[in-house]
């Protein structure tokens, strides 16, 4: 692959629009010097985790509530079917009027697209646990917090941990075009300065550095996955984190 | 004792209970037997007051019942178990159970009747068949449960580990003294475990009352070779 892109950068445009390995090394190294490297990560990845955080409370908290309840699911489901197709970007110039282009903006557009995959897996997770398990609670006495936190919900974790996994990727979707509309640092901010003064070596490294994010978001949370909810990967359970 | 009295059900388009009546005692052992869709599962969930009969009663030691509850179990054969939570969380689930000292102490002493001493912090997925249902009855025995319903439990075990079941059954109701209602495609582990036996025949909504004459204690080798085992089986084969 790193062979590839030497000789391509090699024979494309004297490397002015395909900078070499070591020249996006250099830029990288450069970035990280100033500091601006770890400023935009942490900023960048600030936003992803706050939006993460909100969308995937509020899709587990929407995805039970509609998935247990009839009426819920008649006033919420065909509305938030209705949103879910949506692309987040398509929210842009409406959350630029109402909340300007400051922070809670980009944490409302990052938690829109997340809370989505999080609310349908969860919603068909709940309506799908298998009777059985709540005959048996309810014969042993439980409560409906209990039923809820203890039967309902740890049932239907396979499908809530494949919804919040898919939306790790959705966070840094919406965290580009939420620093494309308008921020003061970040990595996808910097990858546009970046673009606009034609340094592309510096465009490349942003890309990896996004990309890095995004692999080790997705890979603490299957770690943690694994540490929290060991049964996961039990046999005979459909889910497994290591393999997903 | 259960009183069924009148009992009616029916799902959308097909009437499964017409005027069912029937009981009991406390402290018997009742095996329901009948081809697969007739209606032996319902009878349970009926009893359980998990459904709702459409005309008729249940009354369980002179209270009429009609929602879940801590004095009837369940045990299921393939749902056995809540998978995310260790043995020792299964069997301490029930609210009587709780958590104290006392009911711990408790927990373990009844799984260590189940004979899993040891396992008390495994997953179920880290246990064999046969193992998860004995938690399930510790599980269930963990409410004092007046009445154990229990739903073809040991159709997925071999034929040793379910002898075993069968056995380890019916020293803990002699111990403890509940009723048990089973539903089960076994006519032999019918014949071995029951007082009585509910045939449900196919395509009529009556309930034939058969009496298993032999006398309790049971030697599972022995009872083949009792005079009329063989009428019995083959009576409760045609009914099915």
């Amino acid at each position: 692959m790193l062979s590839l892109w030497v000789i391509a950068s090699h024979f494309a445009d004297k490397g002015r629009l395909f900078p070499t390995p070591w020249e996006v090394a250099a830029a990288l190294s450069d970035m990280l010097v100033t500091g601006e490297l770890v400023r935009d990560v942490v900023a960048s990845a600030r936003r992803a985790l706050v939006g993460f955080v909100v969308g995937g409370t509020l899709g587990i908290l929407m995805g039970y509530a509609t998935g247990r309840n009839r009426l819920l699911d008649d006033s919420f489901g065909s509305l938030f079917q209705m949103l879910r197709p949506l692309p987040p970007i398509s929210l842009v110039p409406l959350l630029i009027l109402w909340l300007g282009i400051n922070e809670p903006a980009k944490y409302v557009l990052v938690s829109f697209g997340v809370f989505f995959p999080v609310w349908i897996n969860t919603h068909q997770g709940t309506r799908a646990v298998d009777p059985r398990y709540i005959w048996m609670a309810q014969s042993l006495g439980a409560s409906r917090q209990k039923l809820a936190f203890e039967v309902i919900l740890p049932a239907a974790l396979p499908m809530i941990v494949s919804g919040l996994r898919t939306s790790i990727g959705v966070a840094f979707f919406c965290l580009v075009a939420a620093e494309l509309a308008g921020a003061m640092d970040g990595v996808v901010f910097r990858m546009n300065l970046s673009q606009l003064a034609f340094r592309v070596d510096r465009l490349i490294a942003g890309l990896l550095v996004l990309g890095s994010i995004s692999l080790i978001s997705d890979t603490l949370f299957v770690r943690f996955i694994n540490v929290a909810f060991p049964w996961l990967n039990g046999p005979g359970n459909a889910h497994d984190a290591k393999s997903a | 004792m259960i009183k069924v009295d009148s009992l009616s059900f029916s799902y959308p388009g097909e009437a499964i209970f017409d005027g069912l009546t029937t009981s009991i005692d406390s402290g018997e052992i009742v095996s329901v037997v009948g081809p697969s869709g007739r209606g032996k599962s319902t009878l349970l969930l009926l009893l359980a007051g998990i459904l709702k009969p459409s005309a008729g009663n249940i009354e369980i030691d002179g209270v009429t019942r009609s929602v879940a509850s801590q004095e009837i179990g369940l045990v299921f054969q393939d749902v056995a178990l809540f998978l995310w939570k260790s043995v020792i969380g299964n069997v301490l689930f029930g609210r009587r159970a709780g958590a104290s000292p006392a009911t711990r102490a408790r927990a373990n002493s009844l799984i260590a009747s189940v004979g899993l001493t040891g396992h008390e912090h495994k997953l179920p997925s880290q246990l064999s068949g046969g193992m998860q249902q004995r938690v399930a009855l510790a599980r269930v025995l963990a409410n004092d449960p007046r009445v154990v319903l229990m739903d073809e439990p040991f159709g997925s075990l071999d034929t040793r580990t379910r002898w075993a079941m069968q056995d380890l059954v019916l020293s803990l109701q002699c111990e403890r003294n509940f009723t048990i209602v089973l539903v089960t495609h076994d006519i032999d582990e019918a014949i071995y475990l029951s007082h009585r036996i509910f045939a449900l025949p196919k395509d009529t909504d009556r309930l034939e009352e058969v009496v298993v004459p032999f006398p309790k204690p049971r030697i599972r080798e022995g009872i083949m070779r009792e005079p009329g085992y063989a009428t019995l089986r083959n009576r409760l084969l045609e009914l099915q």
